[in-house]
């Protein structure tokens, strides 16, 4: 699973990118509500139950995709550490499965892609913590 | 997770705080004769075999005390309910009743998205949309909520939604993430062929809810925007956890002289509770959330305890029910505790207030209070 998120991490990474790169390549649309509702797509990726895609408001282009990991599809925060560095938990609302966030270096020249987890629960430590949904957002590399 | 979200919103949601009538809960079975009297009606119970023999530490108990005990259980059983519905409705309905006592108008003035204004805009424009909404799509529905929501921040002078998604969730009404810029609402809320005032309400308390706490991680990025003048985006960006076009308006918004005080003593409140106490706080969260899970699990016990005396009630069975509640009782009062710390959370507290008085301004929408109109999308061609 993790070999998928890092090919979609280095493919978010790219420019140009289109949002139908980004269809073609995760699947299908069922459902564009239109900006900034996410296109919901439907996965052909191994491992990927659902897909939604944000795009940015003012020019369109992909801004965030987040995935559903399949249930046998198991990653951890620990598998996504090593592959993306330390991360820093976010600040979630009572009721809300705990997320991390990642800030791996550009691999390309115009963007960064931030990768923010959702976990399964607060129960046992972070790092053991199976990755329920994952999403790569989009940031322009400063000039 | 728990599914603890009322599944038909709008229809009969159970109020924080009213008294819970016996239903399912009513103690019968074959050996105790239970009659629906008025007592019971009222949340008692009544225990009307005079047969059943329940000693305690030697002692035969009287009827008066079984159905003390009972009572007692129902109590704690339906209190348990109540708490659950905590985490689904933003606001408890006895806090609105509270504003509601107070004359209209009297409510505070807050800054930003709590400007009365505003608030009494957005419930305007929520009166817009349940008016349109059995004509519309779940699409459009969204569309409408969406827009209001982004209305409302635009006029509170914070960055609009990068994302705002329906989605399936256990428990809650919605969620703001920092991260994406995103406003999650629970899709529950736009199934309903109608909307009915309790619903529209609740979107009123959950929109701006969550709209504050957009506005209250803007404005803590603002305030640390304006500590170094020579900061980037990017390192605004990666200390608040926000994306960078975000960041980028902060920056250009940044604290400074000119700021209306009220407004930087909150965005430095606001940066000292997200950032500096900022484990503290989501230990708070997290603790209130697990003190929830362990009164529905006592409550799951209590019930199994409840049965098993119903299906048999003996010495034995009636000792576990008073075990039982004993240990539901203490897991509501570790949670009433922890509630009320993440209640005091400063931007909880902050929304919380918000919230309610946002639903407040739609419960009094006809007194006339005046409002910022929320402007297009106003004609129902374009919706439909």
């Amino acid at each position: 699973m993790i070999d998928v998120i890092l090919e979609l991490f280095r493919f978010l990474s790219q420019d140009p990118l289109s949002v139908e790169d980004v269809i073609s390549r995760v699947g299908r649309v069922v459902n564009d509500p239109g900006a900034p509702m996410p296109i919901e797509l439907q996965p052909v990726l191994s491992g990927v139950r659902a897909a939604n895609l944000d795009r940015y408001p003012d020019n369109g282009l992909p801004y965030a995709l987040t995935i559903e990991l399949a249930p046998g599809a198991i990653v951890t925060a620990a598998a996504l550490q090593q592959a993306f560095g330390d991360y820093e938990r976010l600040h979630t609302d009572l009721g809300h499965p705990p997320e991390i966030i990642f800030y791996p270096p550009a691999v390309g020249s115009r963007w960064t892609v931030a990768v923010i987890a959702k976990l399964e629960s607060v129960a046992v430590s972070l790092d053991d913590q199976p990755v329920t949904s994952l999403s790569l957002r989009r940031d322009p590399v400063a000039p | 997770m728990l599914s603890l979200l009322r599944r038909n919103i709008g229809n009969s949601w159970r109020k924080y705080g009213t008294k819970v009538t016996p239903g399912a809960d009513d103690m019968s079975g074959e050996n105790l004769t239970l009659v629906r009297t008025k007592r019971q009606r009222q949340g008692g119970s009544e225990f009307t075999d005079n047969t059943a023999q329940i000693h305690v530490k030697g002692r035969k108990l009287t009827k008066a005390q079984i159905v003390k005990a009972l009572d007692a259980m129902n109590r704690s059983i339906a209190r348990a309910k109540e708490i659950e519905q905590l985490l689904d409705k933003k606001t408890p309905a006895v806090e609105i009743a509270r504003y509601m006592q107070q004359k209209p108008g009297a409510q505070p003035d807050l800054t930003g998205v709590g400007e009365k204004g505003i608030l009494a805009g957005f419930a305007a424009a929520m009166t817009r949309t349940q008016i349109l909404w059995p004509k519309i799509s779940l699409n459009n529905r969204l569309k409408l909520i969406e827009w209001d929501v982004n209305k409302a921040l635009k006029l509170a002078k914070v960055p609009n939604l990068c994302s705002f998604k329906a989605e399936k969730m256990d428990g809650v009404a919605g969620y703001f993430q920092s991260a994406l810029w995103k406003f999650g609402i629970n899709k529950d809320f736009v199934l309903g062929s109608t909307l009915s005032d309790d619903a529209a309400a609740e979107l009123c308390d959950t929109g701006m809810h969550e709209s504050r706490h957009a506005e209250q991680r803007f404005l803590a990025a603002c305030y640390y925007a304006g500590q170094n003048p020579k900061i980037s985006a990017y390192a605004v960006a990666q200390k608040l956890h926000i994306p960078i076009s975000i960041a980028q308006a902060a920056v250009a918004n940044k604290f400074n002289a000119t700021t209306n005080p009220k407004v930087a003593a909150r965005g430095k409140k606001m940066y000292d509770a997200f950032v500096t106490n900022g484990k503290d706080n989501q230990k708070i969260s997290d603790d209130c959330y697990s003190a929830l899970l362990k009164v529905k699990s006592a409550q799951i016990e209590a019930n199994k305890a409840k049965d098993a005396f119903n299906a048999n009630p003996t010495s034995a069975t009636y000792a576990d029910v008073k075990t039982k509640d004993d240990n539901l009782k203490k897991a509501i009062a570790e949670f009433d505790l922890s509630y009320k710390k993440y209640r005091n959370i400063e931007y909880e507290k902050e929304a919380h207030e918000v919230g309610a008085l946002a639903a407040l301004a739609f419960k009094q929408r006809s007194v006339g209070l005046p409002a910022i109109a929320m402007g297009p999308p106003s004609q129902e061609s374009r919706y439909d």
